[in-house]
């Protein structure tokens, strides 16, 4: 077997018992590996009774076939189970160097399953595999975690692990590996909390092999003058993500003030162009990036002067801590993230968390009181790094909040659920569908809730053309029509991307990944063949959701989306009203082959070869 | 010329981009290259996205008429439907290259047309037309030349680049070359005079009746 190291581990933290399964080519083929063989792995394994908390979810940490090789970017994991903030399908995805570690180790993922009853950490040293005592771990900070455990080993080890929020099992913990790197969204952290798994820390020194290894560097080589100059890997090279950030604004996507505001003066404090001016003293990369986004950003002057983070903030952060909140001070953003890595939070739910608060302040559906004293007041640096903290620590109203924006406004009240941005659960991402409507079928229908990266059909929205997938005009980001055939399309190219596992800012088109697959694997596949296993990863996805209870009346939009349009700034007013989402489901729903309720027809599982799973 | 086989043709195909790389007329992003074996239903062509001055046999890739890959492992060409049209509708050509002609296409830019400015002009090219925008890669654009290619050798393309169709790719690489040529001509006179001194009419009658340049 080639691209595959052909085994997943499986670790019974109830039973501390620790066995390998193999993976069959059939299986392979259907689903690729990465995002795909999770999704496969949770359908059969799961039960929709179980809660995400119930010692019987899995907690999936899964690799790729293009992992680790010498295809560019493929650096990254993905981690799944069923998600304490959906109670359905849960994923989040990280890059850094932790990933090629597991399959270096001859693993293409790991199964975690029950519960210990005490805190242990799984230490994975090629074919040396403990479940250690992690005590003294316990409630350390991630940073702090991964520093001791690298301390106390001897050899190169590669860490990923929760933090306080996770061990509290904060709806929306996170998981963080190599520093600062985190899989952050669906509160993954939490279902790794409530194991008892404090940490996966690997050090693997095989192999991994390739089909032809020399031929992939040779087209490889050749290919960079292109995908180096797909113009979006240009800026995230040039500037980070951030480098984004005034291009989104001035469609009117960057969300600020609770995603209330148009306009915002002091956008410009914020932007990339700001940041890498100020904050930012060198580029990092995951491993064998040419692209190089990361930021190592230190703070100069002012209360935080001296402060660095190795892994700065991204543009969801700057945005999420930032513009959301009206905070408008770069050095209280890279101290709020480095909060949010230390406690282990998505900085993005984070956010929009305590935005859903700052707005009950201002609508004066919570007081001083309710608020452990503090006034809530847009854009105070003070009260967003004690929010941080009191949800880390789940105390007072940070209590609240560590359930999620959606449980949150169900247990406030008062109408807070108006303002409440989440989709199905999962806190709004810092794109604006307002600015771009196939982004709002893209929240309202995403496996996960609401999701910025699974399809980003913003990018068609911005005129990128995708002729290997056959997508030839761009669509106009208004409009409501002709986008359900075209989101299916660019999501289940994205499950492709999941499953192989290959960062979706590296420019490659789609139509080189069978050829560079099918050298790493020698197993021969076509572009079609590719985009059919990423339809039936993403319908498997669907039916887990839907035997959890998800239909119809959960692709939806918060409400602020459906009635509210912004005056002033890019958006120019729109907004997506009920019957607007209606069209564009009842369109997507056709292409997929779901029925009106939003459920797979047995025809279309068949057609997938899924009838059997 | 004898026919040869796939293997040869391959081989063929990478020597004609290196030809026209080598000349400037294919960049190192831009511009492809196809051929068949004459009455074929498949045709092989260059890969998409590969610096195109190294190009290997085993990097092309093969596709029927309707640009479905069947062999090969790289990402076809993104021009693949047009070269596949022109198959479709010329049974005498046999091989297709679209390159960047620089200044050809920088004259179609001007609103300039290409003129018999030289007997080879004529003869070789024909009456070049230009064929309007389209965005690169869609089936747009492959329809649009899927008109304009009847009885033509050489077509300019829009804010892209030029096509020459040939029954070899010899051939096909005279056409695109002498297109060239020709508006490199064509251009070193406008710089100096606005009025073309076009061969004389009674050299050119056949031709001009012919191909009504």
């Amino acid at each position: 077997m080639h691209g595959y190291m052909g085994k997943i581990l499986r670790v019974d933290l109830s039973s501390g018992k620790i066995q390998v399964d193999r993976v069959d080519e059939e299986t392979l083929r259907k689903f690729i590996g990465g995002v795909g063989l999770a999704a496969k792995i949770i359908y059969d394994e799961v039960k929709p009774e179980f809660s995400p908390f119930d010692p019987e979810n899995r907690l999936v940490f899964m690799t790729g076939p293009l992992t680790g090789t010498p295809v560019p970017c493929t650096g990254r994991y993905v981690v799944c189970a069923k998600s304490p903030l959906t109670n359905a399908w849960g994923e989040a995805h990280s890059g850094g160097f932790w990933a090629r570690e597991l399959k270096r180790s001859g693993y293409d993922g790991v199964v975690v399953e029950g519960k210990s009853e005490k805190p242990v950490y799984l230490l994975i040293n090629d074919e040396d595999i403990r479940i250690d005592d992690a005590s003294e771990l316990w409630g350390r900070g991630c940073l702090e975690t991964e520093e001791l455990i690298k301390k106390s080993l001897s050899g190169e080890f590669k860490v990923a692990c929760i933090g306080p929020a996770g061990e509290r099992l904060v709806s929306f913990a996170s998981i963080i590996n190599d520093e600062g790197r985190a899989a952050g969204r669906c509160g993954m952290g939490a279902v790794m909390g409530s194991k008892m798994l404090k940490a996966v820390v690997i050090r693997g020194t095989k192999e991994i092999p390739v089909k032809d290894s020399d031929r992939i560097r040779n087209i490889l080589r050749r290919i960079y003058p292109q995908i180096m100059s797909f113009p979006t890997t240009q800026i995230h090279a040039s500037y980070g993500t951030s480098g984004e950030l005034l291009s989104f604004y001035e469609y009117g996507d960057v969300p600020m003030k609770n995603f209330a505001l148009g306009k915002w003066n002091e956008i410009d404090r914020i932007s990339g162009e700001t940041y890498n001016a100020k904050m930012v003293k060198s580029k990092r990369a995951c491993w064998n990036c040419p692209i190089a986004c990361w930021r190592y950003v230190r703070v100069d002057e002012g209360p935080y002067a001296g402060l660095e983070l190795k892994r700065g903030p991204e543009y969801e952060t700057l945005t999420a801590l930032g513009s959301l909140l009206l905070n408008d001070r770069l050095d209280v953003i890279i101290k709020a993230n480095l909060l949010c890595n230390q406690y282990g939070l998505d900085t993005i739910s984070t956010g929009v968390c305590i935005a859903f608060a700052m707005e009950c302040y201002e609508r004066r559906i919570i007081n001083e009181q309710d608020a452990m004293g503090l006034s809530l007041k847009w854009g105070d640096a003070e009260v967003i790094l004690k929010l941080i903290e009191a949800i880390g620590e789940r105390k007072g109203l940070g209590d609240i909040l560590a359930e999620g924006v959606k449980r949150a406004s169900e247990k406030i009240g008062m109408g807070s659920e108006k303002f409440a941005m989440h989709v199905k659960g999962l806190e709004m991402p810092m794109h604006d569908p307002r600015a771009f409507t196939g982004m709002g079928l893209q929240y309202a229908i995403s496996n996960r809730g609401a999701c910025h990266l699974q399809g980003l059909i913003l990018r068609v929205e911005q005129g990128e053309r995708m002729t290997d997938l056959k997508i030839y005009e761009r669509l106009d980001r208004f409009e409501i029509k002709g986008k359900g055939k075209v989101l299916a399309t660019v999501q289940n190219w994205h499950e492709v991307l999941e499953s192989l596992i290959i960062c979706k800012f590296l420019g490659i088109p789609p139509g080189h990944m069978p050829g560079l697959y099918t050298l790493t694997t020698g197993i021969p596949t076509t572009l079609e063949q590719m985009l059919q296993a990423g339809e039936r990863i993403y319908n498997i996805k669907r039916m887990f959701n839907v035997k959890c209870g998800i239909t119809r009346k959960d692709d939806t939009l918060p409400y602020r989306i459906m009635y509210e349009g912004l005056s002033g700034g890019g958006t120019l007013g729109n907004f997506i009203s009920p019957e607007d989402l209606n069209v564009m489901l009842n369109e997507y729903y056709a292409a997929r082959g779901w029925d009106e309720n939003g459920v797979p027809r047995d025809e279309t599982f068949k057609r997938l070869g899924l009838l059997e799973t | 010329m004898p026919l040869g086989s796939e293997e040869e043709l391959k081989e063929d195909i990478c020597k004609t981009m290196r030809r026209l790389f080598d000349r400037g007329l294919i960049s190192a992003l831009g511009g492809n290259v196809s051929a068949r074996l004459p009455g074929a239903s498949e045709f092989w062509i260059t890969p998409s996205g590969v610096f195109k001055g190294e190009l290997t046999a085993d990097d092309l890739i093969k596709a029927d008429l309707e640009s479905r890959v069947t062999e090969g492992f790289l990402r076809p060409s993104v021009e693949t439907p047009f070269h596949a049209i022109i198959y479709k509708k010329r049974s005498d050509v046999n091989a297709v290259i679209h390159s960047h002609n620089p200044i050809a296409t920088g004259l179609a830019l001007a609103g300039i047309q290409i003129q018999p400015v030289t007997v080879e002009a004529a003869v070789v090219l024909r009456r070049v037309q230009v064929v309007p925008w389209a965005f690169p890669g869609t089936d747009a654009l492959a329809d649009l030349v899927g008109k304009h290619i009847e009885g033509a050798r050489a077509l300019i393309l829009m804010n892209h680049g030029v096509i020459g169709v040939g029954s070899n790719l010899l051939e096909a690489e005279a056409i695109v070359e002498t297109l060239e040529e020709v508006a490199t001509a064509q251009l070193v006179a406008y710089l100096f005079k606005k009025e073309l001194p076009l061969i004389p009419e009674k050299d050119m009658e056949l031709i001009k009746r012919l191909y009504k340049v």
